[in-house]
């Protein structure tokens, strides 16, 4: 896994039993894979097929609402999509005053150094190389709940 | 046949994929792994949306590049999606199909495309063929496990996939 960490603890998932992700993709697989992933390591998960459902969902879409804010502990998106890309979702949940502080994951299937360090400067928590493996969703749990090994 | 025949069958007919470099074993493993008792049907859904989705793309990008005037841009979401599902799941060599396919779309070339689309379409009718007796594999072992058990002890009382972590 190729991955890149930012330097700012997040306590944001610390003493979450179940924290709560939206997860945004626009392959139906990979959506299903990930949400299972989380699943796995007890997230609560909510899928979403592309930024525009995703900052609905957040309550920063066209009609915003701020239903949702309190509920979501971490966004994990793909970089790579239609309309919006994953680091376009990221810019505007960072732009927001009321999301900024949720820690956002980049997914690519891409390794391309100029497109991870982009993303960590926007204020991606992580970046993650796919195909997102078991180990990698155990490694994010930890890091983003401040875990010591 | 019983449950452990099935498995047995399951176990060599990926092991004869991964001997014909068709399939990367760790990758379909993750997918394996993450079956659990809630969710048993896991693998065999994962395998159909697979299925259904590139035989979508493929269609797709068929249509796009009979065009006279190959308009380059719309083939981008359905190769994407074509890469990364035969990533996911370890489909080796419809991964390197595909790579090809984007290079040769990148280039604006409408005769390697076609060919380079040739070849992807190939091999997923490769991979998708023994797909296709895994997911019927998983379907009679998912049968086996959620019936109750027979007096020939044949089947178990509940669903045997159990994967806490």
């Amino acid at each position: 896994m190729e991955s890149g960490f930012s330097s700012s603890s997040m306590g944001f998932m610390e003493n979450v039993e179940q924290p709560h992700v939206l997860a945004v993709d626009d392959s139906d697989i990979d959506r299903k894979l990930i949400e299972k992933l989380l699943k796995n390591f007890s997230c609560k998960v909510t899928t979403a097929e592309n930024g525009a459902r995703a900052l609905e969902f957040l309550g920063l879409g066209d009609h915003p609402n701020h239903c949702n804010i309190s509920k979501v502990n971490l966004v994990i998106t793909d970089y790579c999509m239609p309309g919006m890309t994953g680091y376009e979702l990221l810019k505007k949940i960072k732009e927001s005053s009321v999301m900024k502080e949720v820690p956002v994951v980049i997914m690519s299937s891409e390794n391309i150094p100029n497109r991870i360090s982009k993303c960590l400067e926007e204020g991606a928590q992580m970046f993650m190389l796919k195909p997102i493996k078991q180990s990698d969703i155990k490694q994010l749990r930890c890091h983003l709940m401040n875990c010591r090994s | 046949m019983a449950l452990p025949g099935l498995k047995q069958q399951l176990q060599h007919l990926i092991e004869s994929m991964v001997n014909e470099g068709i399939l990367v074993e760790q990758q379909f493993a993750q997918v394996q792994e993450l079956k659990t008792s809630d969710n048993p049907n896991f693998v065999s859904q994962i395998l159909n949306d697979f299925c259904d989705g590139a035989e979508t793309s493929i269609t797709n990008l068929n249509k796009f590049l009979g065009e006279e005037q190959v308009e380059f841009d719309k083939l981008d979401t359905s190769i994407h999606l074509l890469k990364g599902s035969s990533s996911s799941i370890g489909a080796y060599q419809m991964r390197l199909a595909t790579v090809d396919l984007v290079k040769a779309v990148d280039e604006k070339d409408k005769e390697r495309s076609l060919e380079a689309l040739k070849k992807v379409t190939h091999e997923y009718l490769r991979i998708q063929y023994k797909l296709q007796t895994i997911i019927q594999l998983e379907n009679k072992m998912y049968d086996i496990e959620s019936k109750p058990l027979l007096h020939d002890g044949n089947c178990a009382a509940g669903p045997s996939y159990t994967k806490d972590i």
